[in-house]
Formats: C-alpha cells, structure tokens, sequence
C-alpha cells in the first residue's frame, strides 16, 4: 500500500472515528502542521499543532476529498489557528524565539547537533523574509501543497503566490551569499 | 512592503528564477539550478518537519477515538460493532438461562423459581410448595433475580402466644395461613403484614393488617415481638435457615421473632427470612419438610 492509499484510508478511519485513523494522520502531518506553526513563530507549536489536530479530528466527519484535499484542508485550519494564536498574544508573528526550535529525538547527540544547527540557520535565513514569502515557502516546501491550495490558504491569487515563491527563493540565495561572504 | 510582501528593494529587482526553476528547487529538484539553495530548501524540509509532542487530550483522542459522526460514510463499521455488542448480549443472556435451567433441573432452585420453571417445561416443580403465594404470581419470577420474598418455604411455625408449634397447612411464605387478609396489598412480604397472624396482631403500621388484626393492642408499636416462642426442630440457631446475614447479628437462638433489618419485618422461626439470597447456605428455601434446613 503505497503512502497516498495508507493516508486515504487513515482519513476514512478518521471519519468513522476509528483512532487508528486519528494516529495515522497525526503522524503523516504532525510534522509539518508543527513545523509551520513553528515558522510563524507561534510560542506554543506544540500545543498549537494538538489543537490544530483536535480541531481538524472532531470536524472530519465534515471534510469531503481526497487525501491532498484533506492537507490542504488541514493546513488551513494550521494558518487560521496561528492567526488566532498570534491575535491572542498580541505580538506579531515575527517575533519567534529561536527556542521554538524542536527537542532533539534523542539517540545520536551528533545529529541532534547538527539538527539544530541547520534549524537554527534555516530559522534565521527564514527571518530575512517577508512573512508571505516565508508562508507560501513553508507551505510548498514543509507542508508540501501547490500553488492552488496554498493561494487558498494564504487567501492570495495564484499569480501572487507564485512571484512570492519567486522572490522569496531570490532573498533566500542572497541570503546565503552574504553568509558566504561573511568571514568566519 | 507591498500587499504581496515585497520590499521595496526587491520592486525592481529582476527574477532569479523562472516558474520552472522555482518549481524545481521546491520540489527538491533544484541542484542543478542551485545547489546552495537546494541543499538550503532541503534543510528547512527537515528542520521544520518534527512532529510535536502529543498532549494529553489529543492523546486520549488517539487512544479511544470518537464516535462516528451520523454523516460519516463508514457507518457500516458502527453497524457491525453494534450488531457485536447486541450478539454479546445475546450469548450472555442465553447462558444465563442455560445455566438456570440446569439448575431447574437439578432441583436447586428456590421453591417459587422452580414451580416457576416447571411451568415452562424445565424440571420438576418443587413438591413442597404447591401452593402459590397469594399476590405472587409465579411467572413473574425471573430466572436471574430472584425474588426473595417468595424463596420461603415454612414448614411449622409457632405464634406467640401459642405454644404448641402448628403445621402450616396452606401456607403463606412465613407459615401463616394463606389467607388474603394476611398479605400486603403491594405483595410485598417485606412488610409487617407478610407474617403470621401473632406478628400482624403487633403490626401497627400496616393499616391494612390492622383492620384484619383487631386484636392488636397498640397499632403503633413497631414489629418487635412481645413473646417468644419455641423454635420447632430447633438445632441451634436461625442460621441454619441462612438468616443471619440479613439479621444483621439480631440473630439469636431463643427469640424466633427477629428484628429483620428494616425494623418492621419479623420472622418467626420456622419461616424463613427472604434474605435476598438465593445462595443461602440454609436448607429452609428448598427443603421438603425436614425442617431442619435440608
């Protein structure tokens, strides 16, 4: 059963309450749910990311498509809990403490470090960005959606996701120009 | 910065990238359009792709998960657990009976049960107790609970203030003349007036009994005996009868009326306490005139 059938049938487990549907989902997305909710600089995406999956859980029954329609269905109720997030902190999303980044798995202290570090770098080339052109970059790159449903997403037209996606891969390589030019 | 988030400087600035390319390093793709920024695309796909700790209340979803929403396509499995659930109940219930006929069988059922499963068929009745309580029905006996104000079976009784034991000829539950005056109208033995007439003739509370007993001194004195009475066949104590867990330690081995717990009902000797208790270890509920608790 390749990984789109095996998340087919965990969205049909889901709908019929089935936990093993519930399990299967959040380990398909819960990833990527919590590493976007981490690029928007929510305090808690940890606990934002089980209110996204709480929220998306006790309303499956409602959703109707395919597995990429349920991703995309997914993240929007991502972004709009980030929004809500966000207004309740009254701060603005950019303001992201690195120590957002994940707990190390554990196990191999060498790849945990690097882990980090490449967190770390990612997270602050990531702040060189507009907040658009970080989300639409997120959305393509972490949560793996196309342009359509991240223009759905992010409410923006098709056109204009793709000049962000455009533009925010252009900051990015001089982004990391400048690192390269920067002396170590 | 402008509504689509560009920065001033980047207004004018010309593309880097075409669709194509963009695409490419997206998709992961991109090392021969830019191997620095690829390996970069590839390092937030990692960075930002740990799954978050589970809380307690996402978790406990998991765990047990919900119940399927009425819309919910897959209402075919929620047939099939309930239809499990219903097939349970029913292999449940059926050994149940299975094992109550057995016993109707076997002969060891309480006198009422057994009478009453004779009549479906299912054993023998009980010899010893052909006669229907009155205000009991048989059938309404259910295998699984017993009624305990029908599982008596009285074989001599003695009233206060007669010394002489009697053979309770028809008999009531309590060795009482099964006489209609005698019962409670509600068919509840556990009243006062489910006893003999010596009790009823002390049963102040039962307005109905009273005007059956004018006897009766003082309709406002609780059921406690005022007299004892001779145990027929008395070989020791009421526990012989299985009464003593509901006598509740009152229990004692001169005095045949007892306090039975609820401070109305009294129970001579010879009449066995409905103690609720099918599996009593007195031989009085399925005894056939011995007496003895056999």
């Amino acid at each position: 059963m390749g990984m789109s059938e095996e998340l087919a049938v965990g969205v049909e487990r889901a709908q019929a309450g089935d936990p093993r549907g519930f399990d299967a989902l959040f380990r398909a997305f819960g990833g990527s749910v919590a590493g976007y909710l981490r690029s928007r600089g929510v305090r808690d995406p940890d606990g934002v990311a089980n209110d996204v999956f709480l929220r998306a859980f006790r309303t499956i029954h409602t959703f109707r498509g395919d597995t990429e329609r349920f991703r995309s269905w997914l993240f929007t109720i991502a972004h709009h809990t980030a929004i809500d997030d966000a207004r309740r902190r009254h701060r603005r999303v950019r303001e992201a403490p690195i120590e957002n980044a994940p707990e190390p798995v554990g196990g191999d202290v060498e790849a945990d470090v690097m882990a980090r570090v490449a967190h770390e770098r990612v997270h602050v080339l990531l702040e060189g960005l507009s907040a658009d052109q970080r989300d639409v970059l997120v959305l393509r790159v972490v949560a793996d959606l196309s342009v359509d449903d991240t223009a759905a997403i992010l409410d923006k037209s098709y056109e204009a996701v793709k000049a962000l996606q455009r533009r925010g891969l252009a900051a990015l390589r001089r982004a990391l120009s400048d690192q390269e030019a920067v002396p170590k | 910065m402008s509504d689509d988030g560009v920065y001033p400087r980047e207004m004018n600035a010309p593309h880097d990238f075409d669709d194509a390319a963009a695409e490419a390093l997206v998709s992961g793709h991109g090392h021969g359009v830019d191997s620095g920024l690829a390996d970069l695309v590839g390092d937030m796909r990692v960075a930002y792709t740990s799954p978050p700790a589970l809380g307690a209340e996402l978790s406990a979803l998991i765990g047990v998960g919900l119940s399927p929403a009425p819309t919910s396509p897959s209402s075919r499995r929620f047939e099939r657990m309930r239809s499990s659930v219903i097939a349970r109940v029913g292999v449940a219930t059926a050994t149940l009976v299975a094992a109550t006929g057995g016993l109707a069988v076997a002969h060891a059922l309480p006198a009422p049960v057994q009478d009453a499963a004779s009549h479906l068929g299912i054993g023998a009745p009980a010899h010893h107790n052909d006669q229907h309580i009155a205000g009991v029905e048989p059938t309404t006996v259910e295998p699984i609970a017993v009624d305990p104000t029908v599982a008596t079976e009285p074989e001599e009784t003695t009233v206060p203030g007669d010394t002489t034991p009697t053979t309770a000829e028809p008999t009531d539950n309590n060795g009482n003349a099964a006489a209609p005056g005698n019962h409670d109208a509600n068919g509840d033995n556990n009243s006062c007036d489910a006893h003999n007439d010596a009790v009823d003739l002390q049963d102040g509370p039962d307005a109905t009994d009273a005007s059956t007993a004018p006897a009766n001194p003082d309709p406002t004195m609780p059921c406690v005996p005022t007299t004892d009475t001779t145990t027929p066949q008395s070989s020791g104590s009421h526990d012989s009868h299985g009464d003593s867990q509901l006598n509740k330690g009152d229990d004692t081995t001169a005095a045949t009326t007892v306090p039975n717990g609820d401070g109305h009902d009294n129970n001579t000797s010879a009449a066995t306490v409905p103690n609720g208790d099918s599996n009593s270890s007195g031989g009085g509920d399925r005894g056939s005139g011995s007496g003895g608790g056999n």
